[in-house]
C-alpha cells in the first residue's frame, strides 16, 4: 500500500502545471515577506527623517515610539540639520559633508592607483620577492587594527598631522587621508583575482612586440579592466563615509569642524553633547548620506558584483571584456552626471555664501539671497542655468534622435557650449579668490564659505561632465 | 553501451571523517611551521655566508670608485660618470647621517642615536634643564620613546639597504666596463625601471606606506604587550610626571593573565575563555547562516518564472549599500527598550515589560536573546552579499550537468544537493575562509548593535556577554586605557586568525594552483 501511495498511482495528485504554479506562488510570498523584513528598518529611518511631531513645549520629539508611521511630516529636520550649530560649529553638517567629500575623493584617487599597481605586479609580473610579499601582506592584514591605530595616531601627531585643534585642525584631514590610503596597496587581492583572468597570452605577445611592462600596464591591462577600476574606486570612495572609529581617533574630539559625516552623526546620538531629541535630525543626516551612496551602488551594481566575484571566486569569467559603451549607456551616464550637478547646484544655492558679505555688511546670506540683492550676479547665474539647459538638450538629443551624424554633431556642439560656459565661470570664480583678498582668510580661518566651495565643486564637476559629453559626441561620429 | 557510460558515476576516493582531517591538518601545519622555521635559519646562515663572501669580493675586485663607495655613498657612480645617481645616493647618505647624529626632536622626544638609547624605556620623570636652548624640558614620554626608537631602527635598516645598493650599482658599472660596455646612463636606468624592474617602481610607494602605517604600528603593538603601559598603573604613580612613563615588564603580563594575580588579571582570566568561546560560536554561526541563507535567497530569486528579479535584487542590496553605522543604529533604536517594536508588542498586550533584544536595558537582560538577535541581524546584513555572489555563479554552472542528471531521472531536490550546492561550495571556498576570519574580527556589528551588552554584573573591565575579542580589545584600550592587556588580546586574536587562515589557504586549491587559470 505504502509503495503505491508513494508512486502516485492512487489518490489525489497535482498535475505538473499546478505544482509549478503553487511553488511559484510560495516563492513570491517568501520573497515579498523577506523584502518587507529588509525594508522595514530602512523605511523607519526615512520616515523618522520627515517626522515633525512636537512635544508639549513645541520642540521636535526625537525617537517617536508609539507609532511606526508619523502623524505629522515636513522638511523641518533637514532645515534644522543644515542650519543648526552642533558642537559649537556653525553649519556643522554641510561642513562635515564637505570634509568627507574631500577625503573620499583624494583617498579614492590614491588608493585606486596603489591597489591597481600592486595587483598588476602580483598578477602579471614574476620576480623574486613576489610570494614572500603576498604572504607578508596576508599576515599583516590579520592583526587587529585598533592597537596599530594608536601608534598611527602618535606617528601622525609627531609630524603634526593629527590631534591638532583650532587653526591647524585642517591638517588632521591630511593625516586621515594618509592613514586611509597608505594601507590601501595591501588590499590588492580582489584586483589581482581580476587581473589573473586576463589571458597572459595578451601580455606575452605585447612583450614580443617590444612593449615595456609600463606600456603593457597602461595600454593593455588598464583599458581591459574598467570593471575592477570602478569597483576599487567605488570601495575606496565609500569607505570614508562608512568608517567612524578611525576618523574619530585621528581627527579627535578637539576639532569638531573637521569631523567626517559619520563621526558627526554618531556624536549627535552618542557623543559628549548627544541628545535624544536629535534623533530625527540624525535620521535626516543618514538619508542625506545614504541616498548618494545607495545611488552610486545601484548605478554601478554590475561592476560591484563583478568585483565581488573576482575577489572571492577562482576562475570565474565575468564576461567583461571588449564591451564598448552603447549610446544609451552614455546617455544614462550623462543623465546621472547632470543629476549630481543639479544637486550640487541646489546645495550651493541654499547654503551660506559669505564671500560677498563685505558688500552686505558682513551679513550671512545664501547664494540666492545675494542674487536678489546684487543685480550684477544675475549674469553668471544666467550663464550657469543656460549651461545646464544646453546639457539637458544634448542628452535629450542623444536619447531621442536617430543615431546619425547630424544628431551627434548637434550633441557635440551643445555640450561644447555648455562646457565653455561652465569653465568660463569657473575661471572667473577662481580668479575672484585672488581679487577679493578676504576670501582666502575666511577659508583659512574656517569661517564658513560652504556655499561658495560647493559652487566651485559644482562648476568643476559640470565642466568635466560637459567636456566628457562633447567627447562622446565626437567619438560616436567617428564610429559612424 | 551508451547507457552504461552514462550511469557510471565516479566513486570519490573514500575520505576520513572531517574531524580526523581537521586534526591531521593542524598536525601538518605545526610540522610545517617547524620545518619552515628550521629551513629559514639554515637558509639565513647560508645567505649570510654568501653575502659576506660576495661583499669581500666586491671590495677586493672593485675599482677605486667601488672601494670608496663603501664609505661615501655614490662615490663609485661619480667615478663612472653617473652623476645623477651618485648625487641621489650622496644626498640620502648625508640626510640619514644627519638624522642619526643631530637627533631632531618632536614633542620634546629625540630621534636618532638618542632614540636608540631611549628604547630602554628609562625615562626621566622630572623637568630637566636643556643646556642648548636654555629652556626647561618637559618630562619624558615613554610611548614616544618606543615609537621613535622603532622608527630609528627602520631608518638604520634603510641606511644599510641603500649602502648595499650603492655598492652593487658601482660594482655593476665596473663589470660593464670590463666586458666592454659603457656604464648605464640615468635615462637607461629609468627605462629599466619602467620595464624589467617595473615591480620595483610600482611596489616602492606601497612598501614605504605599509612600513610606516602597518609594520611599525604592529611591532609597536607587540612591544606594548611586554610593558607596563596601562593608564591605571601610570596614574597611580605619586609623581605627577611619572604618568607618562612605563617600563619593560617581560612576560609578567602574560603570567598575570593566566595566574590571575592582580585584580585585573583575575577578571581578565575569568572572562577570557568565555569571550573566546563566544567569538568562535559567533564566527561559525555568522559565517554559515549568511552563506547558506545567501545561496537559498539566490536560488529563490533566480528561480525560473519569477518576475521582477531586478527589483528584488535591488531591495536586498540596500543593506550593503547603506553605511553600516546607519543601518545598525537604526536597528538598535528600533529594538531598544523604548523602541517601536517593544511598544507595539506592549500595545498588543503580548508583553508587559520591554524585552532587552540587544541587551541595552539596565535590568539584567537575557544574554541568549541578545546573542541570537545579533546573529539574526547579521544575517540581515550579510545574506545579500552571498546572494549577489552566488547569483553570478549560478548562471555559470555548466548546463550539461543538469541535462545529464535529468536524463538519469534525478529529481529537482536531488539535483540541488548533488550538483548546485557542491558546485557553489567548491567555487566559493576561498570566500568562505575569508568571511570566517572577517567575522572573528567583525567589530561594527557588535559595537554598534549591543556595545557588548548585556554586561556581566559586578565586573568593570571585562567584556559583556556579546563582546568579541576585538570589541573587548577596543574597550580595554580606548575606554579603559589598558594598553598592555589589550595588546595581549590582540596577539591572541592574531594567533587564532593566522592559524586558521594559513591552514586553510595553504591547503586550498586556489593557493596551490595559483597559476593554472592564466
Amino acid at each position: 500500500m505504502k509503495n503505491k501511495a508513494l508512486s502516485g498511482k492512487k489518490g489525489f495528485h497535482f498535475t505538473q502545471r499546478t505544482n509549478e504554479v503553487i511553488s511559484r506562488t510560495l516563492s513570491y510570498i517568501g520573497l515579498i515577506m523577506l523584502s518587507l523584513i529588509w525594508i522595514v528598518p530602512i523605511l523607519w529611518i526615512i520616515l523618522s527623517a520627515f517626522r515633525t511631531e512636537t512635544n508639549v513645549d513645541g520642540d521636535l520629539i526625537g525617537i517617536v515610539t508609539s507609532n511606526y508611521f508619523p502623524n505629522k511630516m515636513g522638511p523641518d529636520n533637514f532645515v534644522n540639520l543644515f542650519q543648526g550649530t552642533f558642537y559649537g560649529v556653525k553649519n556643522a553638517f554641510p561642513r562635515w559633508l564637505l570634509n568627507t567629500l574631500i577625503i573620499a575623493v583624494v583617498d579614492c584617487l590614491i588608493s585606486t592607483f596603489l591597489i591597481l599597481s600592486v595587483a598588476y605586479c602580483m598578477s602579471k609580473l614574476r620576480f623574486k620577492m613576489r610570494k614572500p610579499f603576498m604572504n607578508i601582506t596576508m599576515i599583516l592584514g590579520l592583526f587587529p587594527g585598533f592597537m596599530s591605530m594608536i601608534a598611527i595616531y602618535y606617528l601622525l601627531k609627531s609630524i603634526g598631522l593629527a590631534g591638532n585643534t583650532a587653526e591647524k585642525a585642517y591638517l588632521n584631514i591630511i593625516g586621515l587621508v594618509l592613514a586611509y590610503s597608505a594601507g590601501a596597496g595591501m588590499g590588492f587581492q580582489v584586483a589581482k583575482g581580476f587581473f589573473d583572468v586576463i589571458p597572459s597570452s595578451l601580455v606575452e605577445s605585447a612583450k614580443l612586440d617590444g612593449c615595456s611592462n609600463f606600456k603593457i600596464f597602461i595600454k593593455i591591462i588598464l583599458p581591459l579592466s574598467k570593471p575592477i577600476i570602478i569597483y576599487t574606486a567605488l570601495m575606496s570612495f565609500t569607505a570614508p563615509w562608512m568608517d567612524f572609529i578611525f576618523a574619530k581617533v585621528i581627527i579627535g574630539e578637539g576639532a569638531p569642524e573637521m569631523w567626517t559625516v559619520s563621526v558627526g552623526l554618531y556624536s549627535l546620538m552618542f557623543g559628549a553633547q548627544a541628545n535624544v531629541n536629535y534623533f530625527t535630525q540624525f535620521a535626516a543626516g543618514c538619508v542625506c548620506v545614504g541616498i548618494p551612496i545607495v545611488g552610486l551602488f545601484m548605478f554601478l551594481q554590475k561592476y560591484y558584483v563583478e568585483g565581488v566575484t573576482a575577489g572571492a571566486v577562482k576562475g570565474q569569467k565575468g564576461g567583461h571584456m571588449h564591451k564598448s559603451l552603447t549610446p544609451w549607456k552614455n546617455a544614462r551616464l550623462a543623465v546621472f552626471g547632470i543629476g549630481i550637478a543639479a544637486i550640487l547646484f541646489v546645495i550651493a544655492m541654499v547654503l551660506p555664501f559669505y564671500s560677498y558679505s563685505y558688500f552686505f555688511q558682513g551679513k550671512s546670506m545664501t547664494f540666492a539671497a545675494c542674487m536678489m540683492a546684487n543685480k550684477q550676479m544675475i549674469i553668471p547665474f544666467a550663464m550657469v542655468i543656460s549651461a545646464l539647459v544646453f546639457e539637458i538638450i544634448a542628452v535629450i538629443l542623444m536619447i531621442f534622435l536617430p543615431k546619425n551624424k547630424v544628431a551627434h554633431t548637434l550633441n557635440s556642439v551643445f555640450s561644447f557650449v555648455a562646457a565653455f560656459l561652465t569653465l568660463g565661470i569657473l575661471f572667473i570664480s577662481v580668479c575672484r579668490l585672488w581679487v577679493i583678498p578676504y576670501t582666502f582668510e575666511y577659508l583659512a580661518q574656517q569661517t564658513l564659505e560652504i556655499g561658495y566651495v560647493f559652487y566651485l565643486v559644482f562648476l568643476l564637476f559640470n565642466g568635466v561632465l560637459a567636456c566628457y559629453m562633447t567627447a562622446i559626441g565626437g567619438k560616436v561620429e567617428e564610429l559612424a | 553501451m551508451s547507457d552504461k557510460t552514462q550511469n557510471v558515476v565516479e566513486e570519490a576516493p573514500k575520505k576520513d571523517n572531517i574531524f580526523k582531517r581537521f586534526f591531521r591538518a593542524i598536525g601538518h601545519f605545526f610540522v610545517n611551521v617547524g620545518k619552515g622555521i628550521a629551513n629559514f635559519f639554515v637558509n639565513l646562515y647560508r645567505k649570510c655566508v654568501e653575502f659576506f663572501v660576495e661583499f669581500g669580493r666586491r671590495f677586493v675586485d672593485g675599482s677605486i670608485g667601488t672601494k670608496l663607495s663603501h664609505f661615501i655613498f655614490g662615490a663609485g657612480n661619480f667615478y663612472h660618470g653617473q652623476f645623477i645617481k651618485g648625487t641621489i645616493f650622496l644626498l640620502l647618505q648625508v640626510g640619514l647621517v644627519l638624522f642619526f647624529v643631530l637627533c631632531p626632536e618632536v614633542n620634546g622626544t629625540p630621534y636618532g642615536y638618542k632614540a636608540l638609547a631611549n628604547l630602554a624605556l628609562k625615562g626621566n620623570p622630572n623637568m630637566t634643564y636643556d643646556p642648548v636652548t636654555g629652556f626647561l624640558r618637559n618630562p619624558d614620554d615613554s610611548k614616544l620613546f618606543l615609537l621613535f626608537g622603532l622608527v630609528t631602527i627602520i631608518m638604520m635598516i634603510a641606511y644599510i639597504l641603500i649602502w648595499i645598493l650603492n655598492i652593487q650599482s658601482s660594482y655593476k658599472a665596473d663589470q660593464d666596463l670590463k666586458s666592454g660596455r659603457k656604464p648605464t646612463t640615468f635615462k637607461e636606468d629609468w627605462n629599466t625601471l619602467l620595464d624589467s624592474k617595473f615591480h620595483v617602481l610600482m611596489l616602492t610607494p606601497t612598501c614605504i606606506a605599509a612600513l610606516v602605517f602597518t609594520v611599525i604600528p604592529t611591532v609597536f603593538m607587540i612591544c606594548i604587550a611586554f610593558t607596563t603601559y596601562n593608564v591605571v598603573d601610570m596614574n597611580a604613580a605619586e609623581d605627577l610626571y611619572n604618568k607618562n612613563l612605563f617600563h619593560w615588564n617581560g612576560f609578567n603580563n602574560f603570567a598575570d593573565i593566566f595566574k590571575g594575580q592582580t585584580s585585573l588579571g583575575v577578571e581578565i582570566g575569568a572572562r577570557f575563555l568565555p569571550v573566546l568561546g563566544w567569538t568562535a560560536i559567533w564566527a561559525v554561526f555568522a559565517t554559515f547562516t549568511c552563506y547558506f541563507g545567501g545561496i537559498l535567497l539566490a536560488l529563490l530569486i533566480n528561480k525560473k518564472g519569477i518576475k521582477f528579479k531586478k527589483v528584488f535584487r535591488v531591495v536586498f542590496i540596500l543593506t550593503i549599500a547603506i553605511p553600516q553605522f546607519i543601518s545598525l543604529l537604526a536597528m538598535r533604536n528600533l529594538l531598544s527598550g523604548e523602541g517601536p517594536v517593544n511598544q507595539i508588542l506592549k500595545s498588543l498586550n503580548w508583553i508587559t515589560n520591554s524585552i532587552g533584544f540587544l541587551g541595552n536595558n539596565t535590568s539584567g537582560d537575557n544574554p541568549i536573546v541578545a546573542k541570537v538577535m545579533v546573529i539574526v541581524i547579521n544575517m540581515w546584513l550579510g545574506v545579500p552579499y552571498t546572494m549577489l555572489m552566488t547569483s553570478g555563479i549560478l548562471m555559470n554552472i555548466p548546463t550539461d550537468l543538469y541535462e545529464a542528471a535529468r536524463v538519469d531521472g534525478a529529481s529537482k531536490t536531488k539535483m540541488l544537493f548533488k550538483i548546485t550546492f557542491p558546485y557553489i561550495i567548491f567555487v566559493t571556498t576561498p570566500y568562505l575562509i575569508s568571511s570566517f576570519v572577517g567575522n572573528i574580527n567583525s567589530f561594527n556589528t557588535i559595537f554598534l548593535l549591543t556595545g557588548g551588552g548585556p554586561s556581566v554584573v559586578g565586573k568593570t573591565y571585562v567584556a559583556g556577554e556579546t563582546d568579541l575579542l576585538v570589541t573587548w580589545l577596543y574597550k580595554l584600550t580606548i575606554d579603559n586605557g589598558e594598553y598592555n592587556t589589550g595588546a595581549i588580546i590582540g596577539i591572541f586574536t592574531f594567533m587564532i586568525t593566522a592559524t586558521i587562515t594559513l591552514i586553510s589557504y595553504r591547503r586550498s586549491k586556489a593557493y596551490k594552483e595559483e597559476d593554472t587559470f592564466q
